[in-house]
Order: C-alpha cells, then sequence, then structure tokens
C-alpha cells in the first residue's frame, strides 16, 4: 500500500516541480561555472564569502566573549586578591628596613580570597550575602569581607563550599571605623532602611569632624586590615552632651555586589589566644 | 512534417544564429562608455522558436546548451549558460500565459508568420526581458550593482529586440 502511495507522490512532485528542480540544477552549475571560469564573478563570490563569513566570526566571537565574561571576572578577582597578597609582603618587607627590631613583620599580615556574590540583599533589617567560597577554599567565621572600595561585611556561618556573609547593614553588624584625618574612632552601625548609610557612633564632640571627611577600618578588632575606606562624612548630629553620631555614606553600593575578598587576618589565631588568656586571668 | 525535418530546421537555425552572435554581433561595439550597455542577443531567437511539442524539461536542458556554446565563444563559461536555462524554463510558462482559446497547433514552431505579430510581440518580449535580466545578473554578479543590471536589461533588450525583429523580417521561417 505505502509504496504504490509513495511512487504517486513523488510522480506528482516530479510532475508539478520538475521542471523547476531541472532549471534550479542546471543553474546551480552555471554558478559554478561562472564563480570556477570568469575571474570578475569570482572576485565578487570570494569577496561575498569573506564578507559574510568574517560578519559571522565576529558575531560568534563576540557572543562567546559575553559567554566568557563569567569566567574572565573570576579570573581577574583570582588575579587581584594574588596582586593584594604580594602587596601585603612586599608591605611587611618595607616594614623591616624601618623596624629591624621586629622580625615578625616578616611575615605577611593578610591573605586575601577572592569570591563571587550570589546572594544579596539590600532592604530587610538584617541583610546576609552569600559568597560562592567555603572552608574548603580556606574561609572562617569572623574574616572581614570588603571590595576594593570599601567594607562588605563579616563571615558568619561557613559551609564547605559557600559562606554566609553579615552585611554591613545588618543590625548585628558592629564594626570600628576611625575619621581619617584625626584618628577618633568609635562603633559603626546600621540603624536606617537605607542601603547608602550606616552610622558611626561615639564620636567625642571635640573631634573636628568635616563633612566630607574619610572614614576608615581601624584594624583594632584584628577582622578587617587597618585603613580600609568604608565612606565619607555625610552629615553629624550630636547624640549626647558628648558625642556625635555621624552619618557615613558607603562608597561600596551594595545594591550591585558583585566581587569581593574575603580577609584572612593571619595573625589573627595568636592575638585572639592572648585576648583569652587575659580574660582568663581576669575571671 | 516529419521529425527529422524538424531537427535538420532547429540545427540549421541553431548554427546559424549562433555563427551570427558568435562571429558578427560579438564584434559589434557600437561605441565606447553607455554605449556598451547595448548588447545584441538573437541566439535566444533559437529557444524562443523551438517546437511546441518539445517537452519543457527538453527546452530547459536545449537552453543550457545553447547558452553554453555561446559562452565557449565568449569565454564567459556558464554566464549565457545561466540565462538560456532560465529562458528555457520561463518558455512553458510564458506560453501558458499567452495560449489562445484554441490552444496551440502542437506540430509547430512558434513563428511570427503562424501566429501572427499579435502574439509574437509579446512572447518574444517577454522572454528576451528574462534572458537579458539573467544575463545582466550573471555578468555582475553582484546585488549592489542593480542600477547596471536594470540599464543593462533595458538598453540590451531594445538592441537584441530590434536585430531578433530585422532577423525576422529576412527570413521570416514558417517552421
Amino acid at each position: 500500500m505505502a509504496k504504490p502511495f509513495f511512487m504517486n507522490t513523488l510522480y506528482l512532485i516530479v510532475q508539478k516541480f520538475g521542471a523547476f528542480l531541472l532549471f534550479f540544477f542546471l543553474e546551480i552549475i552555471c554558478i559554478y561555472f561562472i564563480v570556477s571560469f570568469n575571474e570578475p564573478q569570482r572576485l565578487v563570490y570570494l569577496s561575498s564569502t569573506n564578507y559574510f563569513s568574517g560578519n559571522y566570526h565576529n558575531l560568534r566571537n563576540s557572543i562567546e566573549d559575553y559567554f566568557n565574561l563569567d569566567k574572565v571576572a573570576d579570573d581577574l578577582a583570582e588575579e587581584n586578591a594574588l596582586l593584594r597578597d604580594q602587596l601585603e609582603q612586599y608591605k611587611s618587607r618595607i616594614t623591616v628596613t624601618h623596624d629591624t627590631l621586629r622580625q615578625d613583620s616578616l611575615r605577611q599580615a593578610y591573605h586575601y580570597i577572592s569570591a563571587s556574590v550570589i546572594k544579596n540583599s539590600i532592604n530587610l533589617p538584617n541583610n546576609m550575602i552569600t559568597i560562592n567560597k567555603g572552608s574548603k577554599d580556606g574561609i572562617k567565621n569572623h574574616m572581614g569581607v570588603i571590595t576594593d572600595k570599601g567594607v562588605v561585611g563579616i563571615v558568619r556561618k561557613t559551609g564547605k563550599r559557600y559562606a554566609l556573609v553579615m552585611s554591613v547593614l545588618n543590625r548585628a553588624t558592629i564594626i570600628n571605623a576611625k575619621i581619617k584625618d584625626n584618628g577618633y574612632f568609635g562603633p559603626m552601625v546600621w540603624e536606617e532602611q537605607d542601603s547608602k548609610t550606616v552610622r558611626l557612633k561615639d564620636i567625642p564632640v571635640h573631634a573636628e569632624v568635616e563633612i566630607g571627611d574619610t572614614v576608615q577600618t581601624t584594624g583594632y578588632s584584628s577582622i578587617f586590615p587597618t585603613d580600609i575606606n568604608i565612606g565619607v562624612v555625610d552629615t553629624t548630629w550630636k547624640a549626647g552632651s558628648n558625642s556625635y553620631t555621624i552619618f557615613v555614606r558607603l562608597f561600596e553600593d551594595l545594591a550591585n555586589l558583585q566581587y569581593v575578598y574575603v580577609v584572612n587576618y593571619l595573625e589573627k589565631a595568636e592575638i585572639e589566644t592572648l585576648e583569652n588568656e587575659l580574660r582568663d586571668e581576669q575571671k | 512534417m516529419n521529425k527529422n525535418s524538424i531537427i535538420f530546421t532547429n540545427g540549421v537555425r541553431f548554427l546559424l544564429l549562433v555563427f551570427i552572435q558568435v562571429f558578427i554581433l560579438r564584434q559589434m561595439v557600437i561605441a565606447e562608455g553607455f554605449w556598451n550597455y547595448f548588447k545584441f542577443f538573437i541566439y535566444p531567437l533559437f529557444i524562443f522558436l523551438l517546437p511546441f511539442n518539445f517537452s519543457k524539461y527538453l527546452v530547459i536542458v536545449l537552453g543550457f546548451f545553447t547558452g553554453l556554446t555561446v559562452d565557449m565563444f565568449y569565454d564567459t563559461l556558464g554566464v549565457h549558460a545561466a540565462a538560456g536555462t532560465f529562458t528555457g524554463y520561463m518558455r512553458s510558462r510564458v506560453l501558458k500565459w499567452l495560449e489562445p482559446k484554441g490552444g496551440y497547433n502542437v506540430n509547430f514552431s512558434p513563428t511570427k508568420s503562424r501566429m501572427g505579430n499579435s502574439w509574437f510581440f509579446p512572447y518574444v518580449s517577454i522572454l528576451l526581458l528574462c534572458h537579458v535580466f539573467a544575463y545582466f545578473c550573471a555578468e555582475q554578479f553582484n546585488v549592489a550593482k542593480i542600477l547596471d543590471i536594470i540599464i543593462g536589461t533595458v538598453a540590451s533588450f531594445v538592441a537584441s529586440f530590434s536585430a531578433i525583429m530585422v532577423i525576422q523580417v529576412i527570413f521570416n521561417p514558417k517552421q
């Protein structure tokens, strides 16, 4: 049954389109002849194939580049972390020349681990950030998280491959910060519903604070390195008889955070041991 | 009319038209510049005047080989063949469009003396336009040169149509 039907259809197709197919076939041969044996037409043919294939390759490259951007950015972040590491090493060497007594300062103080943000929020009362590095990459709780622009938060909970970071925009986050120009410091907290502003508290009234002054980390807490930029003084407000509360506009826009560095303070263990010993003695 | 006579008539017509085309008209250049667009094509007349009872496939193949023959002398392999193939393909369609009420007398060729001027002029015009247009498309081979293609088509159509009519008047073939 099937075969006669098929043959019949084929016959109909040939009857209907046979002339066109023959014409088409012969024209293909003609075009082949034209391109093979005629120089002007061959040049046109070659240049148009180049035009089309060239454009095709360009387009493909740009699309592939786009898909590679993630990897490129990862690589760059890794490289940045490496460079920061090296910078720390050089810093310690420079210190040696000034301070020959401190043999220990040959050691690198901070180690940076690059990570990308995979989850972030800015409008909750307690905002958390998830990053794609965890304990297997050397991340531990209470490590600081920064970017090249400013402070991001503190690692709160570490999984094997991911870690939760307590954002600066979290009521539980308290970071020691200071005014760059005069060194007065205080705890920095977030109490607003505004993802760009934090409060720096307990700055004494005799400190001369000007709007636009840079606010930096102190390094006292052994979470963040010293002198990491946080933001600029936006407004000052006299909170009590002898202290200011300063509103600080953050440098880092936490709303579009993508790449961060986790700071591993290599001497933290030693400092903490000392502090714990002291606490135990005082008990 | 017997079969041999048909083949003989068309064979002679083929040789004659191709001979005039490649040995006389090929050398004919009116003037330089704009006049280069005026090209005389008379060999398509061979395709136009093939008998009605030749199958459409045969006409396409004959168109292809006519063009190929001309190409060999013009040293433009494929260009005239592309035009000839197109003309051969279009012939059966144009014949269908122009078919008179009583149909064609399939034993003869569509000559001017048999079909009359009012049928023959549009028939030759449409097919010649197809041929000339296909020729210039194949010659320029570039969409960007559409203006050259159109100018060449119009100019060469005028030239070729005149030449074909002159030949028709001189020989006025019955078959």
